[in-house]
């Protein structure tokens, strides 16, 4: 991972291909590499959908490399859907195909002047941008298999369906799974929107004479890879709840805490909870010949995911993960497996974010379009996306527009964008993340990390009243740092638990570069991107005052446990005050 | 597949006993999801009931069940929590996530869910004979799920047809439409010899 290559696609005479060395940009990877670009060269009052945006496509510091779970891939821009700096991490083979290229960042730049829809094909020999625009309009699962006709079957796609080339708030970028599936979705705030907005439908990469990455120091990277793996393995989340049951397996806890956002945040739990459990998933899988345990990418040995078949064994979609389940499920009161499989399968093939889609359907269901339970209502609605009629594009723009559209008051968003499966009003330390994280509502921002391993900080007593406000600033601060090693953020629970597994992580790393990073750096790396990212917002014009929640979670009580929303404005003000 | 009734000593209910091939069982874990009733002594603390009631190993529960929730709300002391009649208690391994590390009993981050958390309450429940309502997730499901089935749950007749109905459906057992049941049933569910 020695060059970025960038593409401006607004060049005169036609897009424009160049590669340089990294530079300023050396060493970063992830989530640090694309806010670094971002914030370094967009201009942050810039329109989203305009020239001067760029789209950042980076693979994490280890992707490629012979690190286990290293392969997720980050994509950043200025969003279109809050205007403020943006990170949608996914899974895929997307940011392993193009470390093994050698590439540390892709970079769209630019706008072209027709309307015309390209496409990028980089192989060992370059890259290639033509014209295509017999892909207009086709959603993701049939754009890939146009593909793998014209390309053969060694490619990974990174594209855009329907809902990206209409530059939808809602629009996600698809990148294809170990099945060649565009199943895995950089999701969050509208980066499909921008790739589409570039005139880029899809970026395959083919992967034959890739090599894998070679670490620095190969004996002390395989022992610390071996112990990292060992750590995953051993550990009751990553190495049983996560395999076995997948994300969902929060369904039933959730429901039981009185934290599962249902009927539009108006309930606190579901009463059909366990009939779309992870559980009840899981033993529909394995009934009926799918699998319950599968990873999306090469060298993933948690293996959260799985395929989700039907009766008969024919493939509905990838299962789903607990925040599909939840936002499609639970939030509009659908308890249908079968119809919540078709619902994911729907947001992945016309590219868009099953959250951002779950909840703009409970925004939809509160206006009265349809009745919550109405899961065949749900499936035309997202039909409607795909084919970008007046409704669909309304819905596709997200669940603030479409609040804004059909008058609704309770619309669960943060800096427009969409709030995860998590009530704050239960789970009050993750409303603090929710409102302050500088992406919009987002749960994957603060994420469980090893903050009393790392003491970010120093260590917090988190029964003093200032501790959730320093709980969410730590976690954000070190899921900052993991997002951009190219690690997948369920490692976090064994890292959590055991000093070892993250001792190994950091030793990985050191080994693959020849450094000597503790702890401490990779705190330092964590507060630097979060800084970044900040300073951007505050440039785009993002203060304190956007750090808020929804007005009605303070003002209406969630049952079961009848509570509101009670952090005060200034404890979340002390977020970022380190 | 062999199910039989008869009438269970010191309960109301009939008991319907059912004998399934191992790898059947599974067919009955979604009733724990729902939640089964168990009678104990009630006014004691989870650990007591965990540990002496049901018989789970001590030291499975410290380790393995790491997550609980008496009524809705987060455990943290399994020794100052108590049982009454009719509490709900749901258990679970370690989940993921934020928010599952919130969850967990004497968690780091259990501050994080503080306003829901079990608190013991002044009333402590009197002691007594009584049911609890038992709902089991996850691993903890597959690995206490099939002890208590053999040594007898109640169940809601509507929440045992479902899983019965799967079992009619594959043929396992003869339909039967007759039905006098109605409210909670118990039931005890073996497995058969060698299978
Ligand atoms: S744990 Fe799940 S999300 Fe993470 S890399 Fe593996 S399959 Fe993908």
């Amino acid at each position: 991972m020695d060059k970025i290559l960038r593409i401006d696609m607004g060049a005169k005479g036609g897009p424009k291909v160049s590669e340089g060395p990294l530079g300023d940009y050396a060493g970063l990877g992830g989530r640090a590499m694309t806010s670094s670009v971002v914030s370094k060269e967009v201009p942050p009052l810039c329109h989203a959908l305009g020239a001067e945006n760029k789209l950042v496509i980076a693979p994490g510091m280890l992707t490629g490399s012979a690190a286990v779970i290293s392969g997720r891939l980050s994509v950043g821009c200025k969003s279109p859907l809050t205007g403020t700096i943006k990170e949608a991490n996914s899974g895929g083979q997307g940011g392993i195909a193009l470390a093994r290229h050698g590439y540390a960042a892709v970079i769209l730049e630019g706008k072209p002047s027709t309307d015309d829809l390209y496409k990028i094909y980089i192989s060992k020999k370059g890259v290639k941008i033509s014209v295509d625009n017999s892909l207009k309009m086709l959603p993701n699962y049939d754009l890939v298999n146009k593909m793998k006709a014209e390309y053969g079957d060694k490619i990974v796609c990174i594209s855009i369906g329907p809902a990206g080339e209409m530059k939808l708030g809602a629009a996600s970028v698809a990148v294809t799974d170990m099945e060649t599936r565009p199943s895995r979705h950089a999701g969050r705030g509208g980066v499909g929107a921008v790739m589409g907005a570039k005139g880029v439908k899809v970026i395959v990469i083919d992967t034959a004479d890739s090599k894998i990455r070679q670490p620095k120091d190969a004996e002390k990277f395989k022992e610390a890879n071996r112990k990292f793996t060992e750590g995953l393995r051993s550990h009751a989340v990553t190495g049983q709840a996560l395999p076995k049951f997948g994300t969902n397996v929060l369904t039933n806890i959730l429901c039981e805490a009185g934290g599962y956002p249902t009927y539009n945040f108006k309930e606190g739990s579901y009463k059909d909870g366990a009939k779309i459990s992870g559980e009840t998933f899981a033993e529909i899988e394995t009934k009926r010949g799918g699998k319950a345990t599968h990873g999306c990418h090469t060298g993933c040995v948690i293996q959260c995911s799985g395929t989700y078949v039907d009766k008969d064994g024919n493939f509905i979609s990838k299962q789903p993960e607990y925040e599909t389940v939840w936002a499609h499920g639970g939030n509009c009161g659908i308890s249908d497996p079968d119809t919540l499989a078709k619902l994911d399968f729907l947001d992945d093939n016309y590219g868009v974010d099953t959250i951002e889609m779950g909840v703009t359907i409970g925004v939809a269901m509160e206006a009265g379009l349809l009745p919550f339970g109405d899961g065949e209502g749900a499936l035309k609605l997202v039909e409607e996306v795909g084919k970008g009629t007046p409704l669909g594009r309304i819905l596709g723009s997200g669940a603030e527009v479409t609040g804004k559209a059909f008058g609704v008051e309770r619309v669960p968003v943060v800096k427009g964008q969409a709030l995860p499966a998590y009530d704050p009003r239960t789970v009050q330390g993750i409303g603090v993340t929710y409102a302050t994280s500088t992406m919009g509502a987002d749960h994957t921002a603060g994420y469980a990390v090893a903050t009393n391993i790392l003491k970010v900080g120093g260590f917090v007593d988190p029964l003093k009243p200032e501790g959730q406000v320093e709980l969410s600033r730590n976690l954000q601060i070190a899921t900052a740092a993991i997002d951009s090693t190219g690690m997948c953020l369920f490692i976090a629970f064994a890292v959590l638990d055991q000093p070892e597994t993250f001792q190994a992580l950091v030793d990985m790393i050191n080994a693959f570069y020849g450094l000597s990073l503790t702890g401490d750096d990779v705190t330092a790396l964590g507060k630097k991107v979060l800084s970044m990212e900040r300073d951007f917002n505050a440039r785009a014009g993002f203060s304190a005052k956007h750090d808020r929640l929804p007005r009605f979670f303070s003002t209406e009580k969630l049952p079961p446990h009848n509570l509101t929303w009670t952090m005060k404005d200034e404890e979340l003000d002390q977020v970022y005050n380190w | 597949m062999d199910a039989k009734e008869t009438r269970g000593r010191g309960f109301e209910e009939k008991t319907i006993r059912i004998s399934v091939d191992s790898k059947e069982l599974p067919r009955f874990f979604p009733l724990f999801q729902e939640g089964v009733s168990v009678e104990t002594d009630t006014g004691i603390s989870v650990r007591d009931f965990l540990c002496a009631s049901l018989g789970i190993d001590e030291r499975y529960v410290e380790e393995r069940i790491s997550t609980i929730f008496l009524n809705g709300r987060p455990v943290d002391d399994l020794d100052t929590s108590i049982v009454g009649d009719g509490s709900v208690l749901a258990l679970s391994a370690a989940m993921p996530g934020v928010v599952g590390a919130t969850m967990r009993r004497g968690g780091y981050y259990a501050a994080m869910r503080d306003t829901i958390s079990y608190r013991a309450d002044e009333n402590r429940p009197a002691l007594n004979r009584g049911r609890i309502r038992l709902k089991l997730f996850n691993m903890i499901l597959e690995e206490i799920g099939p002890s208590l089935l053999q040594a007898g749950v109640f169940v809601r007749v509507d929440s045992l047809k479902g899983a019965l109905a799967g079992l009619v459906r594959d043929g396992f057992l003869e339909a039967d439409s007759s039905s006098e049941y109605a409210g909670d049933v118990r039931i005890v569910v073996e497995t058969l010899a060698g299978s």
